[in-house]
C-alpha cells in the first residue's frame, strides 16, 4: 500500500493529538489496563459519520450516525492506547433502528489497524452491546475504524475492548453508573465558569435573548448542541420563520431567514449571518456542541447548569443566578424541577373549544396527542441516472405512498409517543417514511435521475414540555386579544394546531399532518409566561413558555418565540441591576422594564 | 367598482325572485326552522328541516347567493344537504340552473364532483383564506410558499377549488362549511330524542358521531355497549380515540365487556390502544 506524504502527516498529527488526549478525554481504561471504552462520538476522523446527540437523555450518550442517504459513509477513525498486550473480546454499542424480517438498515463493521472483522453490527433490536469478536492487540497505538455498508443511518454509541469475556452492562442506569468509573470521571464536573446569564439553547429565542442581555452589558454564555445556530431555522433542520418582530425588528434581523421554502439550501446563509452577529457582542461566550444535561436548584434557586462537549466528553458546570430555558423541551427547568404541563388539556380546562373543529382541535377528555416533529427533506434531479437501493424496513410506514420531497406536513405525532421520551423512535419513523416513499418514487418512469440532496437528521419539534410560569397563555388570550401591562411579545399570526391526517382518514399515511387555522387580530403574550412559576431565578422562551397546548398554537413560530427571547433578555438585565428574581421585574419595576422592552429598536449596538 | 357590484347583485337578487318555490320534486316533509344569510348579505335562505319516507332527518336550504370577482357578479343558485350534527353532505343543482365556470361556461360532471369533495372538506385551505388572499400576488414565490405554518398558497387554493370557479367554489365552502354548523346542531340539540340519537351513531361521518357521544350519559356505556362495541368495530380512529377516553372505567370492571373489546382489539389503531391497553389483561400481543 503507497502513502503520500499528506497521508504520512495526516498520521503523525492524529498519534500526536492522541498522546496528548489519550489521558484526558473519552477513552477510557480500567485500574488494570486491560479493558478499554471509546466513546464513539470521539473519534478524530469522523468520516462521513455525525455526531447525533438528540436522545441522550433517553439513550446514554451521543452516538456516531451513518447518514448517508442510502450511500456508505467514509469510514469513521481514531487511535487508541493499549496498555497491556493480550486478546481482548470487543463489543459495539449499537441497534438496529429498523427491526423486523429483513435485514438491518444500519449495517456496518469494525475495523482494527485495517483488519476487518466479519461479524456484522448494528443488527441488535434495542440499544445494546453487540459483540464483534477477538483481536490479539499489542502494547501500543492501534487504529480502529467504523466501516458503513449501507448510508441507512447505523449506529455506533461506543466500542469497548476487554480481556475479560463479560460484556458491559445492558440497564441504562448501571450502564451510566459504569461508564463513569471506566471514563474515570469525577463525580462533577472540574472545570467552573460564572458568568451573569446563563442561557441554554442556541435556537431563535435563545439567540435572542442573548443579545438582548449583551447589549444591557450583561456576561452571557450561551450553550447550544450543535455547530450552527438557529434551533429549527438552522441550517440543519431548515424550517423558515414566521411571525412578526413586534418590538425586536433590530435583534430579530440578525436572527431570522428569509421565506424560503422550508428545506431550502438557502438556510446555511441565514446560519452564517445569525452567528457573524452573534460574535459581534465580546461579552457572549459562545459554547457551540455543548450540551447541557444537569440543572441543580436548592431552595428553588437553580445553582448551576452542568454541560457535557458532544465528542470530547469535557464537562463544565456553569454558575450563575439567573438561567434561561431556551432548550425548547424545557430541560432546564426539567431538571430544577420546575413545574411544567405535557399534552393536551381537555376542552374545559381552559375553555378552548372551536365547535367547528371539536375534537381534533381540543378534546374533549385530555391527552397526549400534541403537536409531532418534522424531518424535513428534498431532492434533486441529476444529470445522470441515480440508483436508490430497496427499503424493505420501510415499506410497513409508507405503503405505497410516494414523494420527491417533504414539506411541514412530514410530522409524526402519537398518543402513546413522547415528543421527548420517545424523540429517536419519532426521527426514525420519519427517516422511514422519507426513505420509503421516495424509494416509491423512483419507481415512477422518469424518475431515473432523481436523486436525494438533503434529509435532515434531526428532528424538528413543534411541542414537548411547557414549563408553567404565573401566567398560563391560553387561546381565550388570543381570541380576546387581551392586552396586559406586560405584553411583551406581539403577534398577529393565525392560531395554528396541526392533527394527524390519518386520524380523520385511515387511508392517510401515520406521518403526514394538517393544519387548522384559527384567524384572529392582534394579540399579546405577557412577560409573567416568560418565568417559572416556582424556580425563582428562571425565565423560559420558545416552545416552553407557559402555555396551554391551544395557547401554543399561535405563538410557537420563531420570531414570536424570538420576541420572548428577547424580552427575557431584558428583563435578565433588570434582574441583575437590582439584584432581584424575574418575578420582582414585573411586580417593582414594570414601568422600566416596558420602557426597555419599547425602545429595544432605538438602540445602537457599538462593539 | 364596489357600487357597480352592489348594484349588480341587486340586479340579480331582483331577477331570481321568481325562481322561489322552484325546488325539485320532494318526497319528503320538511318545514324551515333556521335563516342562512349569503355571504353577501343579500339573500337569506331558509334552511329546512326534514324527515324522509325512511323516517331519517336531515336539513337542506335553497342557496342563493351573488358571487363576485374583480369585474363581474354572478348568481349562483344551489341546493345544499347538511346532516343533524350540521355536517355538509351532498348538494343538487336547481332544475335549468347549472353552476357555470369562467363566466357562463357549465360544470362538468368533473367539476361537480370536485366541488362535492371540495364542500365535504371541512378543513379545507379555502376556510383559512378571505376572499382578498385567494389569489397569490407574489407571482415569483409562486411555489415556493408552500408554507402551512402561515397558510396556503395559490398552489394549494388552486387544488382546493373547481378550475374557474375559483369564488364561487370559495363562497359554497363557506355557507356550507361556516356558521350553519352551529345553527343547525343548537337546532338538532333543542328536538334531541333516541330516535336523533340512534341516527347520529349510525352515521358513516365520524364527527356527526361524535356529535352524537357527546350528547350520551354515561348510562348509555353500561346499558348499550353493544352498541359502542359496533362503533369500535366501524374503526373510524378519530371515533375510537374518542371513545376509548370517553368510556367510563367502570364499564371495563364486566368481564364480557373486556372480552368484547379484547375481540377487536388488533382492529384499533396505536392511539386507540394506547389509551385502552390499562384495561386489558389478556396476553394479548399489544
Amino acid at each position: 500500500m503507497a502513502y503520500n506524504t499528506n497521508d504520512i502527516l495526516k498520521w503523525i498529527m492524529r498519534i500526536l493529538f492522541l498522546a496528548i488526549i489519550i489521558p484526558y478525554f473519552f477513552i477510557g481504561a480500567n485500574d488494570r489496563n486491560d479493558a478499554l471504552l471509546i466513546e464513539a462520538e470521539s473519534f478524530i476522523d469522523k468520516g462521513g459519520w455525525v455526531v447525533d446527540p438528540q436522545f441522550v437523555e433517553q439513550m446514554g450518550s451521543p452516538y456516531l450516525l451513518a447518514h448517508g442517504l442510502g450511500r456508505p459513509v467514509q469510514d469513521a477513525q481514531t487511535s487508541f492506547q493499549i496498555y497491556k498486550k493480550g486478546e481482548y473480546n470487543i463489543w459495539v454499542r449499537t441497534i438496529d433502528w429498523a427491526p423486523g424480517n429483513w435485514e438491518a438498515p444500519g449495517r456496518f463493521q469494525l475495523k482494527i489497524d485495517n483488519k476487518i472483522f466479519p461479524q456484522i453490527l448494528g443488527t441488535r433490536k434495542g440499544w445494546d452491546w453487540q459483540y464483534v469478536g477477538q483481536a490479539k492487540l499489542k502494547k501500543g497505538v492501534h487504529q480502529i475504524a467504523l466501516a458503513d455498508l449501507t448510508g441507512f443511518d447505523g449506529r455506533c454509541d461506543a466500542i469497548y475492548l476487554s480481556t475479560n469475556e463479560e460484556p458491559p452492562p445492558s440497564d441504562p442506569e448501571v450502564l451510566a453508573d459504569w461508564r463513569k468509573q471506566v471514563l474515570q470521571l469525577p463525580e462533577a464536573p472540574e472545570q467552573l465558569e460564572q458568568f451573569d446569564l446563563i442561557i441554554t439553547g442556541g435556537g431563535i429565542a435563545g439567540c435572542a435573548a442573548a443579545i438582548a442581555a449583551a447589549e444591557q452589558g450583561l456576561n452571557v454564555a450561551l450553550i447550544h448542541d450543535r455547530p450552527v445556530l438557529g434551533g429549527n431555522a438552522s441550517g440543519e433542520i431548515r424550517v423558515h420563520t414566521l411571525g412578526i418582530y413586534g418590538h425586536f425588528r433590530r435583534i430579530l434581523k440578525m436572527l431570522d431567514t428569509e421565506h424560503y421554502p422550508n428545506g431550502s439550501p438557502e438556510a446555511h446563509e441565514e446560519d452564517i449571518k445569525r452567528l457573524s452577529n452573534i460574535k459581534k457582542y465580546d461579552n457572549i461566550r459562545l459554547y457551540l456542541n455543548w450540551r447541557a444535561y444537569d440543572a441543580h436548584a436548592e431552595q428553588d434557586i437553580i445553582q448551576y447548569v452542568d454541560a457535557k462537549h458532544t465528542s470530547t466528553g469535557e464537562r463544565i458546570r456553569f454558575f450563575a443566578p439567573l438561567f434561561i430555558d431556551c432548550t425548547g423541551d424545557g430541560w432546564i427547568g426539567y431538571w430544577a424541577g420546575a413545574k411544567y404541563m405535557y399534552g393536551r388539556e381537555s376542552v374545559d380546562k381552559y375553555g378552548e373549544s372551536w365547535e367547528k373543529h371539536g375534537e381534533i382541535w381540543s378534546p374533549e377528555k385530555e391527552d397526549n396527542f400534541i403537536m409531532g416533529a418534522s424531518v424535513l427533506w428534498r431532492s434533486i434531479e441529476l444529470d445522470t441516472v441515480s440508483n436508490f437501493p430497496e427499503v424493505l424496513w420501510a415499506m410497513e410506514v409508507v405503503g405505497d405512498y410516494a414523494a420527491e420531497n417533504g414539506e411541514w406536513q412530514w410530522e409524526f405525532s402519537r398518543n402513546d409517543l413522547h415528543q421527548v421520551d420517545d424523540a429517536e423512535q419519532i426521527r426514525d419513523h420519519m427517516l422511514k417514511a422519507i426513505f420509503g416513499s421516495f424509494y416509491n418514487e423512483k419507481q415512477k418512469p422518469g424518475n431515473e435521475r432523481l436523486a436525494l440532496e438533503w434529509v435532515s437528521y434531526l428532528i424538528g419539534k413543534r411541542e414537548s414540555r411547557r414549563l408553567i410560569g404565573d401566567h398560563i397563555y391560553t387561546f381565550n388570550d388570543i381570541r380576546n386579544n387581551v392586552k396586559f401591562p406586560d405584553s411583551v411579545v406581539v403577534e398577529e399570526r393565525e392560531v395554528d394546531v396541526h392533527y394527524q391526517q390519518n386520524l380523520l382518514d385511515p387511508g392517510k399515511p401515520d406521518f403526514l399532518s394538517e393544519a387548522l387555522f384559527y384567524q384572529v387580530d392582534r394579540y399579546y403574550v405577557p412577560y409573567r409566561s416568560l418565568y417559572s412559576k416556582n424556580i425563582g431565578n428562571l425565565l423560559m422562551a420558545g416552545r416552553c413558555f407557559s402555555c396551554s397546548h391551544i395557547g401554543l398554537g399561535g405563538p410557537r413560530v420563531m420570531r414570536t418565540t424570538g420576541q420572548m427571547g428577547a424580552a427575557v433578555g431584558y428583563a435578565a438585565s433588570l434582574c441583575k441591576k437590582y439584584n432581584i428574581l424575574p418575578r420582582e421585574v414585573y411586580q417593582k419595576y414594570l414601568e422600566e422594564y416596558m420602557r426597555l422592552v419599547l425602545s429595544s429598536d432605538q438602540y445602537v449596538h457599538n462593539p | 367598482m364596489k357600487v357597480y357590484l352592489r348594484v349588480l347583485a341587486l340586479g340579480l337578487f331582483i331577477s331570481v325572485g321568481v325562481l322561489e318555490g322552484t325546488h325539485t320534486r320532494q318526497n319528503y316533509s320538511c318545514f324551515p326552522v333556521l335563516e342562512l344569510p349569503s355571504r353577501d348579505s343579500v339573500f337569506l335562505n331558509p334552511v329546512y328541516f326534514c324527515e324522509n319516507s325512511m323516517g331519517e332527518y336531515f336539513y337542506y336550504a335553497n342557496i342563493k347567493t351573488t358571487v363576485c370577482n374583480d369585474t363581474l357578479c354572478q348568481l349562483v343558485l344551489l341546493k345544499v344537504f347538511w346532516d343533524l350534527a350540521g355536517n355538509f353532505t351532498r348538494f343538487d343543482t336547481l332544475q335549468g340552473k347549472p353552476l357555470t365556470k369562467n363566466d357562463h361556461i357549465p360544470f362538468t360532471s368533473q367539476d361537480y364532483e370536485k366541488l362535492h369533495y371540495t364542500l365535504i372538506d371541512e378543513t379545507s385551505i379555502l376556510g383559512n383564506k378571505t376572499k382578498d388572499e385567494l389569489l397569490d400576488k407574489d407571482r415569483s414565490r409562486y411555489s415556493a410558499k408552500i408554507d402551512g405554518v402561515t397558510g396556503a398558497t395559490a398552489q394549494e387554493i388552486k387544488s382546493a377549488v373547481v378550475e374557474g370557479a375559483l369564488y364561487s367554489t370559495y363562497t359554497l365552502w363557506h355557507l356550507a362549511n361556516g356558521t350553519i354548523k352551529g345553527l343547525i346542531r343548537k337546532h338538532t340539540l333543542s328536538r334531541y330524542n333516541d330516535k336523533i340519537r340512534q341516527q347520529l351513531l349510525k352515521s358513516d361521518n365520524p364527527p356527526t358521531i361524535i356529535f352524537g357521544l357527546k350528547n350520551l350519559d354515561e348510562k348509555f356505556y353500561y346499558e348499550q355497549f353493544d352498541q359502542i362495541v359496533d362503533l369500535l368495530k366501524f374503526g373510524n380512529p378519530l371515533v375510537n380515540f374518542y371513545l376509548a377516553k370517553k368510556i367510563p372505567e367502570g364499564v371495563f370492571t364486566i368481564q364480557k365487556n373486556r372480552t368484547s373489546i379484547e375481540e377487536i382489539w388488533h382492529s384499533f389503531d396505536r392511539n386507540t390502544q394506547s389509551i385502552l391497553l390499562k384495561y386489558i389483561e389478556s396476553d394479548l400481543d399489544k
